[in-house]
């Protein structure tokens, strides 16, 4: 499928996502400073000026679009004959491997990414696609010469393949909703890890548990039995983890507990205070032809939840049974707090005999958001800085 | 409070004494003659360590049974202690009767010993597990962490930071409480036969070929636990301490190793031969030998200097990296990182497994964490080029050249992209309208000079590869390289993967 327009360039690009007339160009192809929602940004063709963003202290957006290094030449001068360009450069570059997430990082993807384009993608805090374009480590065309597989554009590497393997946060139908869901996720976060988290106003409309228009889902496509969001309770920022029982009864699978541990990296890394919502069913024995082991994945989970030095709530809205169980046993006294839902229960395999797992109390569904308010304000102090936590050096994707 | 009423005059001196010991000796009969369960942890104890050396601790915890009550027989709760495998100290937990020690305390006590000693856990896992919600608050080294009765000794576990290898070995069907250490142990050995699930089941998959999460199966406990004491055989007793090193020679050169690799670049061998011929005889130790089958990850000696392989295997698709061979390179190269074995990189590999498929499977994401963690690791890193080495892959089994050495061997072609393809694609706007004939002969001469750029020596001129050698010399190198960087590291040095999870 081609794109429904033709896209524009990424200075282009740069100049209808940031703040209006507020690009600073710092090379006249690759990019530069910017505001967006008033806050600094560097923003740049994926990969490059990426150490200034670093050195500057704040968010890094890549315009993510490029058939890979090795394509364009390099710097012996041998033009495409040159088997090494580019492969030292980067994506490859140590310091963004390294980085530990000191900043956050934004992958847009307007157009083909393919080669270090889509690595950068790989390596990104939040990745929002265009629908129409692909992201792959190779093109269809170099895939036909090199394998005879003939495959589309859409079927290697669209946003259709990337929402369901949880390569992407958000696939977008147009631009602007890209550029939307680049302003929003940024909205959430500090600007460096480092730096205080962005606190809207305490007064905001309440809604059933978050601020009410606040809740913005990502990887939505992705294993949905459990929903991940970034949301806002009282004007704070924070990670939502939420079991979804309309599908797959809530159960945290194999590629659930990943979806979760990645958003808690996230949170951790950022300082973003993380509410889970679990209603969990016992644990369902893998099947005879799974590729992957749930009892493996849940483990990676709740290893992250106990490691992670943010603070975390947990609400049992009715049933904490499984990898519901074992996240909420893992979590930390000092600042974290588990409540749950009236008539809640809670065990392993299932439900054990009159036991409600709710070491801080039982709460009334009403009272749900007051609650975590009022624990998150306590906790968090008035203007809450963020402390990066030990899942800023975990991979960022699985 | 009243003391104890002291021995009755009329005894003899010494009968006080003499009774207590008795009563010890008639206590500590009847608790090890517990009764007979269909996998008795004390024999599973003296099948693994050394004969004679465990000295028991917690023999007489009967988790809330009255312990001198004679009419009641004693449960067999899980059964631990000190012990040596091949002379060296570790510590062992065999678990008992399912849910005699509901709140793992004995695991959890004997895991604290061995960590504060800095001493091997070796965990015998089996049976049911049911975590119960009795113990709130735990206190847990310096941290205060809520648990529930996963056991005490699991947030222990959750916090681990690989300084004390834990091997576990699932040595009967292992469900709930009893699974979680086999989930986050540094090797896990399964007995063939044996389930290993969160939850009971019938039909659980193959955790050797289809998801990879155990490293060794063997056919039978004894050999399961034969497999355990050779796993430590490689292993320092905790990160940070000297590996064990063994008697060994450098021996000649081996002049005849290139034949092992067939000239024509696209045929198929297998690399495991090259390693075996690399490494001391006999010495090649493979984990996860059946799940993605393209790399191979094992432990070796290098003139008695243990380090860990990571080589791809043309004789499996060529020898490409797939996403699960990623993972699986990522769980060694964090394992070895934890304890201080050096990398040895072997590569023949024609890239990335490029399909639908294999973008589906998140290629993306998992080639750039294999990327990130052969960079990060920080243990010595030594690469070799046998054959091919194209694109990302070369990128990644170079360890992003973070390596401290890379070689390659005369024959090696080194580039951004096998030629043949990178031939058509590159010149595909010239050959679009050729006819068949004119096109093939076009592309072969391109391709001709597209291969003298992809021959090491090329690349050797902008140092991408540090130098070329002699197949011959290739042991020799790897074992100087070893000596040179055997005990020189930073003091402490940083594990940057110690933390990352257990992988897959």
């Amino acid at each position: 499928m081609a794109l429904s327009r033709p896209a524009p360039s990424t200075l282009d690009h740069i100049e209808r996502l940031v703040d209006e007339g507020s690009f600073v160009p710092a090379d006249p192809t690759e990019g530069g400073e910017a505001r967006i929602d008033g806050r600094p940004v560097t923003i740049g063709r994926a990969g490059s000026l990426y150490e200034r963003a670093l050195a500057l202290n704040h968010p890094y957006v890549a315009i993510s679009s490029g058939r890979g290094a090795p394509l364009r030449g390099g710097p012996r001068d041998l033009g495409l004959l040159d088997p090494v360009a580019g492969m030292s450069a980067g994506p490859m570059f140590p310091p963004l491997l390294a980085r530990a997430r000191r900043v956050p990082m934004v992958s847009a993807i307007i157009r083909h990414s393919f080669g270090d384009s889509s690595f950068f993608s790989g390596v990104c805090d939040f990745v929002v696609q265009l629908r129409g374009t692909c992201m792959a480590l190779t093109s269809p065309r170099v895939l036909a010469i090199g394998t005879s597989e003939q495959i589309s554009f859409e079927e290697l590497g669209g946003v259709d393949v990337h929402r369901r393997n949880g390569q992407i946060d958000v696939a977008a139908d147009d631009l602007e909703t890209l550029d939307a869901a680049v302003r929003r996720f940024l909205s959430y976060l500090p600007s460096a890890a480092d730096l205080p988290l962005p606190l809207a106003d305490p007064g905001a409309e309440p809604g059933e548990v978050f601020d009410r228009g606040s809740f913005f889902e990502v990887r939505g496509g992705y294993a949905p039995s459990v929903q991940t969001a970034l949301a806002r309770i009282a004007g704070i920022p924070v990670g939502v983890v939420a079991s979804d029982p309309s599908t797959d009864d809530g159960a945290f699978t194999a590629e659930a507990c990943l979806k979760a541990t990645r958003l808690l990296g996230l949170c951790d890394s950022f300082g973003l205070p993380v509410v889970f919502l679990i209603d969990s069913p016992a644990p369902v024995a893998d099947g005879p032809g799974a590729t992957t082991s749930s009892l493996s994945r849940m483990l990676m989970l709740a290893q992250a939840v106990q490691l992670a030095q943010v603070p975390k709530c947990f609400v049992v809205t009715r049933r904490a049974h499984g990898a519901g169980l074992l996240i909420t046993g893992a979590a930390r006294v000092a600042l974290d707090l588990v409540v749950a839902w009236p008539g809640a229960q809670a065990g392993y395999f299932g439900p054990a005999a009159g036991e409600s797992w709710a070491p801080d109390g039982i709460v009334e569904p009403g009272a749900t958001r007051a609650r975590l308010a009022a624990h998150l304000e306590a906790v968090l102090g008035a203007a809450p800085v963020g402390r990066p936590g030990p899942l800023r050096a975990w991979p960022v994707g699985f | 409070m009243s003391l104890p009423v002291g021995a009755p005059e009329e005894q003899p001196e010494g009968a006080a004494e003499r009774a207590l010991g008795e009563r010890l000796g008639d206590l500590r009969r009847r608790a090890q003659a517990a009764e007979s369960h269909s996998l008795d942890a004390r024999r599973l104890v003296a099948l693994l360590v050394d004969q004679g050396s465990f000295a028991e601790v917690g023999t007489f915890a009967s988790f809330n049974r009255p312990i001198t009550d004679p009419g009641t027989p004693w449960p067999q709760g899980p059964v631990g202690g000190q012990a040596t495998i091949a002379g060296r100290p570790v510590i062992v937990v065999a678990e008992g009767e399912a849910g005699r020690d509901p709140h793992g305390a004995k695991a959890a006590r004997l895991y604290e010993i061995a960590v504060n000693r800095r001493l091997p856990f070796l965990h015998i896992l089996h049976g049911t597990g049911e975590p119960d919600l009795g113990e709130r608050v735990e206190k847990t080294g310096t941290k205060r962490a809520r648990t529930f009765a996963a056991g005490p000794a699991f947030p222990y576990l959750l916090q681990r930071d690989r300084t004390i290898p834990v091997i576990a070995m699932v040595a009967g069907d292992t469900f709930g409480r009893a699974a979680f250490t086999a989930g986050l142990c540094d090797v896990l050995v399964q007995v063939q036969g044996t389930r290993l699930s969160a939850a009971a089941t019938s039909g659980d998959p193959s955790h050797r070929d289809a998801t990879g999460l155990v490293d060794i199966t063997a056919p039978t406990i004894d050999q399961a636990c034969a497999e355990v004491r050779k796993v430590l055989g490689y292993l320092p007793s905790h990160a940070g301490g000297t590996l064990p090193v063994t008697e060994a020679e450098v021996g000649p050169d081996d002049d005849d190793i290139a034949t092992l690799v067939p000239a024509r670049r696209t045929r198929a061998y297998d690399m495991k031969a090259v390693i075996r011929r690399l490494c001391d005889p006999h010495s090649l130790y493979e984990l996860k030998p059946y799940f993605a089958r393209n790399v191979v990850t094992g432990f070796a000696r290098f003139a008695g200097h243990p380090a860990g392989v990571v080589a791809t295997a043309p004789i499996h698709s060529a020898g490409a990296l797939t996403p699960d061979s990623c993972v699986k390179a990522v769980a060694f190269a964090a394992l070895c990182d934890s304890f201080g074995l050096p990398l040895v990189l072997l590569q023949d590999t024609p890239g990335f497994l490029v399909s639908g498929a294999a973008e589906r499977d998140r290629a993306v994401v998992r080639s750039m964490t294999m990327l990130q963690a052969l960079d990060l690791a920080t243990v010595p890193k030594i690469a070799v080029v046998i054959r091919k080495a194209f694109g990302l892959a070369f990128v990644i089994m170079a360890a992003n050249k973070s390596g401290d050495l890379l070689l390659a061997w005369p024959h090696a072609e080194i580039g951004f992209m096998d030629p043949p393809v990178a031939a058509n694609v590159l010149f595909e706007p010239q050959t679009r309208d050729m006819g068949a004939e004119e096109r093939a002969a076009f592309l072969a001469a391109r391709l001709a000079e597209l291969a003298v750029n992809f021959e090491p020596y090329g690349v050797a001129t902008q140092m991408a590869i540090d130098e070329v050698i002699e197949p011959g010399s290739t042991r020799r190198r790897i074992v100087d390289f070893l000596r040179a960087t055997a005990g020189r590291e930073s003091e402490p040095r940083a594990r940057p993967l110690a933390s990352w999870p257990r992988w897959p």
